[in-house]
């Protein structure tokens, strides 16, 4: 029988019990006498490993700066672990390394690779002091850790235009070809300045251009042959999204990589695959009926409550596909998701949460916050959680 | 050259290892287990259908002579308990509960494999004396050999073999009620309130083998699943001690653990002081494993998902456990707990929430509040 399993490294002791009711420790003189061999441990190293593949494919699309910034920020989080757990006095009990590690890595996910190196490193700072305030005793479990590059954007507003790869090609492209596109220099750079990427807008910046130009008078003619330009030319193609061709968010920017991870997440039961189909739903319900964009609420109002109804059909699937594709929506709803403590217990909880969740990502995007929106709206509402829970208990069918 | 048979033999002993540290219980190792009953204790003579009892107080009569008063299953009732809670009420539904009731458990289809006569004569008494209801034979859909087995005898025998989709803990009597007739039977009710009697198949067995002989059934046939080793059905002997029991059953054991009936929800036994019972279904034995570290509850919901009652067990465990007014209502929902252990299995903290939730139920029973 498999039930063998290696010893916590950690004497029990060292673990003080949940609120007092642990009476002793499970597995071998109580049933059950077979225990899921993920523990807490291999719950979060998996996560990690998963949070590591996106990041790695990030390193390739932006070079040696975004490799700079990840370990700034994963170093700053980790020698600030270090540090805690050395003080004797403090309470670490609850903060766990390879849930620290877990929190750290999905929070690198979040951040620009413009971030200088010493802000990576206040980022990974304030991720591990974070999650330690939040793992004190006698509070409710939060991911307060991803925070951190939410406060870091919200502190350093990023440029309008961002980079694109380092050295002297694109990797869909050759860098000269892109003759529109302004020339950026890295530091520090070689050959020489002006060589190593271009400056290109983002995909949701993108979007919200196109978003203005069919907010300010779509009933128009002019309107219209801009909106054909804006579809025709503007965005970035599928194909630069799915594989990471385009600016963004240094684990957020490589869609196929993001799902493979969920598929394994969901593999290894540490996603809720119900929990991804049901949260990009609620995403794509959002994005149906949501506002157009913060301009469109201000000069056409009432257009705007319609969404994307009053475009054309072929307009409006492009649209909704390019948003789904273009921000962060499938990265929350694989490793936020995952990390345990987001979501409620309760089922029906869980359903409305998500639902909530997603519907408050989607205006978050449409009105253009400085955040990435899908992480945004779970952390926002991860602390009432339990309250989702109170709300909607369901009772065992039994007793019914 | 291995052949085919060889090949899905080594097949089935790797799944029986996957399942023991897996979250989904497939398909168990049913080829590999071998039944160790001496050749002569095997009956192969059927009772007439003249000696079969023909009324429900004739099978009531039938079953206090065959000393049937004792469930024979860990989580169905006697059917002779059922039959007094019955009353006058007419039988709906007769279910045959073949599936098995722990995920590690090959007794129903060993059962079947070799005991098929006994056991079907022993439904057929039983049906007799419930005045010939509709009857449904329950089993998992792996289970492909003993559900051609019964579907052959079901043409003359008029019973439906309904092969499921098992996912453990399905053989809990609430639960099989629930998936065949849709009825809630709630904590503290017998099945025979709803009009539904649930026997399982030990019990028929040791009903036919009562048929045969005319005495009262000493012995019930045990799974041993010793660490290391293939799975076994032994004969024990009710009352004897299980080191008795292990002894004939020709294991010797060293300072092993031994667990009676399941490795999710079963108990520790001692070899020396504890007995065979007549509601042991298994024993494991395997060497004593290091405890794992119980941390916090990391609210990663998997406990909540997988609880086959619908109970939310971390919010269970977080109850205090002085009864006030806003946790009171909560405790009650304890009531709901059927002790399949699945929670505290699956559970990444380690957290021990099956046996917190059963003390629960303990104390309540103990205020008089169940």
């Amino acid at each position: 029988m498999s039930t063998q399993r290696a010893k916590t490294e950690i004497p029990d002791e060292q673990y003080p019990t949940t609120e007092g009711s642990i009476k002793s420790p499970s597995a071998a003189t109580e049933p059950p006498f077979l225990l899921w061999p993920v523990a807490r441990r291999e719950y979060y190293l998996r996560l990690s490993l998963a949070a590591a593949a996106p990041l790695l494919w990030g390193f390739t699309i932006f070079g040696y700066h975004g490799l700079g910034t990840a370990i700034f920020f994963i170093g700053g989080s980790l020698l600030t672990y270090a540090a805690l757990t050395r003080v004797r006095h403090l309470n670490t009990a609850r903060f766990k390394f390879h849930q620290n590690l877990a929190c750290t890595m999905v929070a690198a996910g979040l951040l620009c690779p413009l971030v200088s190196i010493t802000w990576a490193m206040v980022g990974g700072i304030a991720t591990a002091l974070l999650s330690w305030v939040a793992a004190l005793p006698k509070r409710q479990y939060i991911q307060a850790g991803l925070l951190a590059p939410l406060l870091l954007m919200l502190i350093l507003p990023l440029p309008k235009q961002w980079p694109l790869l380092t050295r002297d090609h694109l990797w869909f492209g050759d860098i000269y070809k892109a003759q529109k596109a302004q020339i950026y220099s890295w530091p520090a750079s070689s050959p020489g300045p002006g060589l190593d990427a271009v400056l290109l807008n983002p995909p949701d910046r993108a979007l919200h251009i196109l978003l203005a130009k069919i907010a300010s008078d779509p009933g128009s003619q002019d309107s219209q042959e801009a909106l054909n330009d804006a579809f025709a030319l503007d965005l970035p193609s599928a194909v630069d999204q799915i594989f990471g061709g385009t600016p963004g968010r240094l684990g957020t920017v490589a869609l196929w990589i993001i799902v493979l991870c969920g598929l394994y997440l969901s593999y290894r039961h540490i996603l809720f695959p119900l929990a991804w189909v049901l949260f990009l739903s609620a995403v794509l319900v959002g994005l149906l009926f949501g506002p157009l964009g913060p301009r469109s609420l201000e000069y056409q109002f009432w257009q705007s409550l319609g969404g994307v109804w009053y475009l054309p059909p072929d307009y409006a699937v492009t649209l909704l596909l390019y948003e789904l594709r273009s921000s962060d929506f499938i990265f929350a709803s694989v490793f936020v998701l995952a990390l345990p403590g987001t979501m409620p217990l309760e089922p029906a909880a869980r359903g409305i949460f998500l639902a909530v969740a997603g519907i408050g990502a989607t205006l978050i995007y449409r009105l253009d916050l400085p955040f990435p929106p899908a992480t945004a709206a779970l952390l926002l509402l991860q602390p009432v959680a339990p309250l989702f829970d109170m709300l909607f208990h369901r009772r065992s069918w039994l007793l019914r | 050259m291995p052949g085919i048979q060889d090949n899905l033999i080594s097949y089935f002993k790797h799944r029986v290892r996957s399942m023991m540290g897996g979250l989904y219980f497939g398909r168990p190792c049913w080829k590999a287990a071998t039944w160790i009953f001496k050749p002569e204790e095997i009956k192969t003579d059927i009772p007439k259908q003249s000696a079969l009892p023909g009324t429900r107080d004739e099978l009531i009569y039938f079953l206090h002579h065959a000393g049937l008063l004792q469930r024979t299953c860990a989580t169905t009732q006697s059917l002779f308990e059922q039959l007094a809670a019955l009353r006058n009420r007419k039988v709906d539904l007769l279910i045959i509960n073949l599936i098995p009731q722990m995920p590690e458990s090959i007794l129903p289809c060993v059962m079947t494999e070799f005991e098929f006569p006994v056991i079907s004569a022993a439904v057929d008494a039983i049906r007799n004396g419930l005045g010939d209801p509709p009857t449904v034979i329950a089993m998992d859909h792996h289970d492909c050999q003993s559900i051609r087995v019964w579907r052959k005898a079901a043409g003359t025998q008029r019973w439906r073999v309904c092969p499921m989709v098992n996912r453990y803990p399905l053989a809990a009597m609430p639960l099989i009620v629930r998936a065949l007739t849709g009825r809630t039977v709630s904590p503290g009710e017998s099945p025979a309130e709803h009009g539904v009697v649930v026997v399982d198949p030990v019990g028929c067995w040791m009903f036919g083998q009562a048929l045969v002989t005319g005495k009262a059934s000493e012995r019930r046939p045990v799974q041993v699943f010793v660490a290391g080793s293939e799975p076994r059905v032994c004969a024990g002997r009710i009352g004897e001690t299980v080191g008795e029991f292990l002894h004939r059953a020709g294991i010797s054991v060293q300072s092993w653990q031994c667990i009676h009936n399941g490795m999710l929800a079963g108990t520790l036994v001692d070899l020396q002081s504890d007995h065979i019972q007549s509601w042991t279904e298994t024993i494991s034995l395997r060497p004593i494993p290091d405890a794992e570290a119980v941390t916090d509850c990391i609210r990663c919901g998997w406990c909540v998902l997988l609880c086959p009652t619908s109970l939310n067990p971390a919010a269970l465990f977080a109850a205090p456990e002085v009864s006030n007014a806003s946790t009171t209502a909560l405790r009650l929902e304890a009531r709901g707990c059927i002790d399949c252990g699945l929670c505290s299995y699956v559970c990444p903290s380690r957290l021990p929430l099956a046996s917190t939730i059963k003390s629960i139920r303990k104390q309540l029973e103990a205020e008089g509040t169940f």
